[in-house]
C-alpha cells in the first residue's frame, strides 16, 4: 500500500509538470473554457493516478505493464514521419470518406474528405482554431471524468481528433472512415490522446467507423474519448476496429446520448493490442429511443481484451439490444463487464443482453459479469451469458464429412463470430471485418483457407 | 466392405451394445429394425467413429482395416458415410462451404484435385435437383431453422455430393412426408450400384418397398436377434417385436 502511495506521488508529480510544460508549449491561446476543462482533467487525473486492481472496476484488468512503460502523458512529440498511401492502403476501406491521423494528428494531404452540404467535418485541431464556440457546446458533454483516469487523461492532453456535425435531416453520400495509424519510428514508447466530438442534429444520418492500427512493431498507447450526441429521430451506425500491434495498450472511452425515437448501432471488434480496454456509456435519454450494442473479440497469445459498457435507460419506452461474443486462444484473458441500469421512470424498457465466449485453450480465462440494475416495475428485461467450447456434437458432425478436426474449430469458430458480424448493415465494412476474422483464424489454425463467412438471411 | 464381429460398446458406463456380428458384402443393401432405444443409432455412431462410445470388445473391419482406430474424418474420407437420425444445426457455417471442405478434404485425401468454387457450385446444384432441394440452401447455415424434413433431405444431398461406398442411413424416412419420402428413396436408388453398399435403420416398411433391401435384421437389446429376406419387414410390420422376442427367448432357453 505504501509503495501505491509513493507511485502516486510521483505521478502527480509528473502529471503536474508535464502538464505545465503541455500549457506552455502552445496551448496558451486556447480558449479559455477550453483550458479550464483540461485543468479539471489534469486535478482528476492526480486525484485519481492509473486505476488498480484493487479498484472494483480494474479487478481483472492489471495495467501495471502500463504504468511501468514511463510514457511521456502528454503525448507532444517532435518527430515528422512521412507517409504515402501506399503504407496502409490495405487499412482503408472501401466505399468510405477516410480521414488519416498519423500518431493521433490529422494529415489532410492523406485523407479523402467529403465535401457535401450540410456536413461539416474537420480535425479538432482545425476546430479548436476556427470554431472553439461550436465545440464549447458538446465537449466534456456526455463523457464524465470522475472515476476516470483515462478520460481524465485525454481531456488534459488531446489535441486532435475528428469533429463531425451533420446538420438537420442530411446524410453523406458515403460512410466515413477515421483512420489512426500508428508509426512509431524510434524506440520510446509514445502515447496518443484521440478526441472524437460526433454530432447528429435532427433527422440526421451517420455511418463511421474508428480503425485503429500500427504500421509497425513499436510500442504505443493509444487513449481515445469518443462523445457522440445523437439528436432527435436520427439514425448513426459506428464501428470500432481495434487492429494494433501485439504491444500496444489501447484505452478507449465512447459516451453516447441518445434523443427520442433516435436508432445507434454500434460494434466494436478488439483484435490487436496487449492490454485492451473499452469502455462505452450509452445514455438513452429519449423516449423510444433504440440501440443494438454489440462486439466481438478475438485473443490470442498474452492478450488482454476488456470491454465495459453501461446501458443507462433514463426515459420510457427504449429499446436496447447487446450481443457480446469472444473467441479466446493460448493464454489470453478476457472481461466482459455489461450493465443495464433502468431508471424508475423508464417504465416500457425493453432489454436483452448477451455475452457468449468460445473457450479453445485450456489457459485461457474469461471474466464475464452481466449485470441488471432495475428501478422500475413495468420493463422487460433479460440477460444471460455462456462459456464453453468446441461442441463435441457438431465436431463430430463435421468431421463425418471429411473435415479434419482443425478445419472443423476453425469453421465452427467462424460461424461463432458470424452471428454477431452480421449484424454489420454496411456490406464493404461487414466484408472488411470479416476478411480480419478470417485472416486471424488462419494464424490460428495454419492455411486452411477459410471462405469470406457465407451470411444467411 | 464391412465386417463386425462379436462388437460390445458403452457409453457414460453403460452396456448398450452386446455382441453384434454383422457382414455386408458389396452391392448390398440391409436394412435394420429393433424397437426404440434398442442400440440402432448407437451402431450407426460408432461406424462413424462417435469418440462418446466406448468399444468394450469386438472388431470392425472396413475395407480391410481397422475401422476402430480411425477418426471420424479419416472414415469419411474412405467412403463411409453417416446420415444422421438427429442432423446438428452448425449456426453461420453456410451449407454450400460446409458440404465444399469436405468434399475436398475426402478428394485430397485421394490424391485428387480440389473442386474450385464454380465446379462445386455446379455439383451441388445438380445434386439438389435430385433431391429437388431449393437453391436457396445452398447459403443457408447447415441445418439451422431447417424443419425436420428439410434437414433429412439436407442428409442426403451431403450423401449424394460425397458419394460414399459404404452409407448409413439412421431413419432418414422419420418426418418425412410421402412426397419426400419418394424423393429421398429415389436419391437413395440412384446412388445404389454393384460396389456401394447400404445400411438402412428405419422403423417403417414403407421405406422399404422403395429402397428394397437385400437383407433384414431386428435388433433388441444391443443384440441382432433376427436376420432374414425383405420378407421380414412384412412380418414385423404385421406381428411387432412381441413374436421375435418370445422366439428369440424361447430360442435361447431351447
Ligand atoms: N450418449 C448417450 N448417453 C447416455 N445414454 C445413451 C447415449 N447414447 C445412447 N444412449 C442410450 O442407449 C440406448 C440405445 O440408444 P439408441 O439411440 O442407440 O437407440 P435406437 O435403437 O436408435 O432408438 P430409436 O429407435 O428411438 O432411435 C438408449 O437407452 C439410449 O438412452
Ligand atoms: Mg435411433
Amino acid at each position: 500500500m505504501n509503495q501505491e502511495l509513493d507511485l502516486k506521488t510521483s505521478l502527480t508529480e509528473k502529471i503536474k509538470l508535464q502538464f505545465k510544460k503541455f500549457s506552455e508549449n502552445g496551448v496558451v491561446s486556447e480558449p479559455n473554457w477550453l483550458k479550464e476543462y483540461r485543468n479539471l482533467g489534469c486535478t482528476n487525473f492526480e486525484k485519481l493516478g492509473f486505476p488498480t486492481q484493487s479498484d472494483e472496476e480494474w479487478k481483472y484488468t492489471n495495467i501495471s505493464p502500463v504504468i511501468k512503460s514511463e510514457f511521456n502523458l502528454t503525448g507532444l512529440k517532435s518527430d515528422s514521419i512521412n507517409l504515402s498511401k501506399s503504407d496502409f492502403s490495405k487499412y482503408i476501406i472501401s466505399n468510405s470518406y477516410t480521414f488519416v491521423f498519423v500518431n493521433g494528428q490529422f494529415v489532410s494531404s492523406l485523407s479523402v474528405v467529403p465535401n457535401e452540404e450540410g456536413i461539416e467535418v474537420a480535425s479538432i485541431k482545425e476546430i479548436i482554431k476556427t470554431n472553439p464556440e461550436i465545440l464549447e457546446k458538446y465537449i466534456g458533454k456526455v463523457i464524465e471524468l470522475e472515476n476516470n483516469s483515462f478520460a481524465s487523461l485525454n481531456s488534459t492532453f488531446f489535441t486532435d481528433g475528428i469533429f463531425i456535425q451533420v446538420n438537420e435531416s442530411k446524410k453523406l453520400s458515403k460512410p466515413i472512415e477515421i483512420l489512426y495509424l500508428s508509426v512509431n519510428e524510434n524506440n520510446s514508447p509514445r502515447i496518443t490522446h484521440p478526441r472524437n466530438c460526433i454530432i447528429v442534429k435532427k433527422n440526421g444520418m451517420l455511418d463511421f467507423t474508428e480503425h485503429y492500427v500500427s504500421l509497425n512493431s513499436n510500442k504505443n498507447l493509444t487513449n481515445v474519448v469518443t462523445e457522440l450526441f445523437l439528436e432527435e429521430n436520427t439514425k448513426c451506425n459506428h464501428i470500432k476496429i481495434q487492429n494494433e500491434v501485439n504491444k500496444a495498450f489501447h484505452f478507449g472511452n465512447t459516451a453516447i446520448s441518445q434523443k427520442a425515437t433516435s436508432e445507434f448501432f454500434t460494434f466494436s471488434f478488439s483484435l490487436g493490442g496487449l492490454i485492451s480496454r473499452n469502455q462505452i456509456i450509452l445514455n438513452l435519454d429519449g423516449e423510444k429511443s433504440n440501440s443494438n450494442m454489440n462486439g466481438l473479440y478475438i485473443s490470442t497469445s498474452n492478450q488482454l481484451h476488456d470491454n465495459h459498457t453501461l446501458i443507462n435507460h433514463k426515459t420510457p419506452k427504449c429499446n436496447s439490444r447487446e450481443l457480446y461474443k469472444g473467441i479466446l486462444y493460448d493464454e489470453s484473458k478476457s472481461v466482459f463487464n455489461g450493465k443495464v441500469y433502468v431508471h424508475s421512470i423508464a417504465q416500457k424498457t425493453d432489454s436483452k443482453q448477451t455475452n457468449k465466449n468460445l473457450l479453445l485453450s485450456e489457459n485461457a480465462t474469461i471474466d464475464t459479469k452481466p449485470q441488471l440494475e432495475i428501478f422500475a416495475d413495468d420493463v422487460k428485461c433479460t440477460h444471460g451469458g455462456t462459456v464453453g467450447g468446441i461442441d463435441v456434437n457438431s465436431l463430430f458432425y463435421m468431421k463425418s464429412r471429411g473435415i479434419s478436426t482443425k478445419s472443423a474449430e476453425a469453421l465452427i469458430a467462424l460461424g461463432f463470430a458470424s452471428e454477431v458480424t452480421e449484424t454489420i448493415e454496411n456490406l464493404d465494412l461487414r466484408k472488411y471485418v470479416d476478411t480480419l476474422i478470417v485472416d486471424r483464424l488462419e494464424k490460428s489454425y495454419g492455411n486452411i483457407s477459410l471462405p469470406i463467412i457465407a451470411h444467411s438471411s | 466392405m464391412l465386417q463386425i464381429n462379436n462388437l460390445y460398446a458403452a457409453v457414460t458406463g453403460k452396456k448398450i451394445l452386446n455382441g453384434i456380428t454383422l457382414t455386408v458384402n458389396p452391392g448390398e443393401v440391409h436394412a435394420v429394425m429393433g424397437p426404440n432405444g434398442s442400440g440402432k443409432s448407437t451402431l450407426a455412431q460408432i461406424l462413424a467413429g462417435h469418440p462418446a462410445y466406448e468399444i468394450l470388445d469386438g472388431e470392425i473391419i472396413y475395407e480391410g482395416q481397422n475401422l476402430i482406430a480411425l477418426e471420424a474424418e479419416k472414415r469419411s474420407q474412405a467412403g463411409l458415410f453417416l446420415a444422421f437420425q438427429y442432423p446438428v444445426e452448425i449456426p453461420g457455417v453456410s451449407n454450400s462451404y460446409f458440404l465444399k471442405t469436405g468434399l475436398n478434404e475426402i478428394r485430397k485425401s485421394r490424391g485428387e484435385q480440389p473442386l474450385d468454387a464454380m465446379e462445386f457450385l455446379k455439383l451441388i446444384r445438380e445434386k439438389m435437383k435430385l433431391v429437388e432441394m431449393n437453391e436457396s440452401f445452398i447459403n443457408r447455415p447447415v441445418n439451422h431453422g431447417y424443419s425436420g424434413g428439410e434437414k433429412k433431405r439436407n442428409e442426403i444431398l451431403q450423401m449424394a455430393v460425397l458419394e460414399p461406398k459404404l452409407a448409413i442411413l439412421d431413419e432418414t424416412d422419420s418426418g418425412l412426408d410421402i412426397d419426400a419420402l419418394k424423393v429421398v428413396a429415389n436419391g437413395v436408388n440412384k446412388l445404389r450400384s454393384k460396389d456401394r453398399s447400404m445400411i438402412v435403420v428405419t422403423h417403417y416398411q414403407r421405406l422399404l418397398n422403395y429402397i428394397v433391401p437385400d437383407f433384414v435384421h431386428v435388433l433388441m437389446n444391443g443384440r441382432i436377434v433376427k436376420s432374414g429376406g425383405k420378407e421380414l419387414a412384412l412380418e414385423l410390420e404385421a406381428f411387432g417385436y412381441d413374436k421375435i422376442k418370445e422366439e428369440f427367448v424361447n430360442g435361447v432357453n431351447a
